[in-house]
């Protein structure tokens, strides 16, 4: 066993490999303007809860039907056909 | 200190400690990037209750144990693959390459990092930061947060493993 110790304390020391730094400097700048903040992040998480929240609040409360007046208004008839016949 | 003090003082500690867990330089050289851009991220709150080196020695070994894990799991993920689909990129798995290792050294060293490989990680980290890095019982037990006593029977059960692996190979 003691050999086989021994081997590993014949291990050398290498130096690292060179332009390592400029890499790194690289690699640096790719993450930081990959990086969305925790503002935005947030920003963008609430709107979506809120967004969500409608939806729900509009299919469980609403009534279904258009407002009546508004959809003569517009001509929006309440039912399929493509023309006023 | 400034990054690049930083960097110029602790790039080859970083690069020789990553290499005693990879055996291979570009995994090393990888590892080595990760660890330096998690120490500029982090260096302005880097608080002084430690070493620097310390403190870089925890990054590295954190990276070092972080990035074998996650190649332990791509080659789980690519031999499910080869199973399925017949993609057998999982064989071409990295050959031993230290560059420190001496070539009438490497069969041995090859066999005996296979071992130290196969060990927990806390005895894997022990055993290299004493026997490789020539590190004293408390400057490990700092590092690793741990006593000395503990460092010590950490050591010891690497060693005891490791001799049991190359004893039954014979």
């Amino acid at each position: 066993m003691k050999d086989h110790l021994a081997a590993l304390e014949t291990i050398l020391r290498v130096e690292a490999p060179p332009f390592l730094f400029t890499r790194i400097l690289q690699k640096v700048q790719r993450q930081s303007t990959e990086y969305v903040s925790p503002r935005i992040a947030w920003a963008f998480t609430l709107s979506m809860i809120t967004l969500v929240i409608l939806n729900i609040a509009v299919v469980s409360f609403g009534n279904g039907k258009p407002d009546d007046d508004f959809a003569k208004y517009m001509h929006l008839m309440p039912h399929n056909s493509l023309y006023h016949e | 200190m400034t990054f690049e003090e930083l960097y110029q003082e602790y790039k080859d500690l970083v690069f020789n400690l990553t290499l005693q867990y990879v055996q291979q330089a570009e995994d090393a050289e990888e590892i080595t990037q990760d660890v330096f851009v998690s120490v500029y991220q982090s260096l302005s709150n880097f608080k002084h209750q430690s070493k620097y080196s310390t403190w870089i020695y925890r990054i590295t070994i954190n990276k070092s144990l972080d990035f074998i894990r996650s190649r332990k799991r791509k080659k789980r993920i690519a031999f499910v693959t080869g199973i399925f689909f017949g993609d057998h990129n999982f064989s071409q798995i990295k050959t031993f390459d230290h560059p420190g290792v001496q070539l009438e050294q490497k069969e041995v060293l090859e066999k005996i990092f296979k071992h130290i490989n196969a060990l927990p990680d806390r005895q894997k980290t022990a055993l290299i930061l004493s026997k490789i890095e020539q590190l004293s019982q408390q400057e490990i037990a700092h590092i690793m947060n741990l006593s000395t006593k503990a460092v010590e029977s950490l050591v010891q059960r690497a060693k005891n493993n490791l001799q049991q692996k190359l004893d039954s190979e014979g």
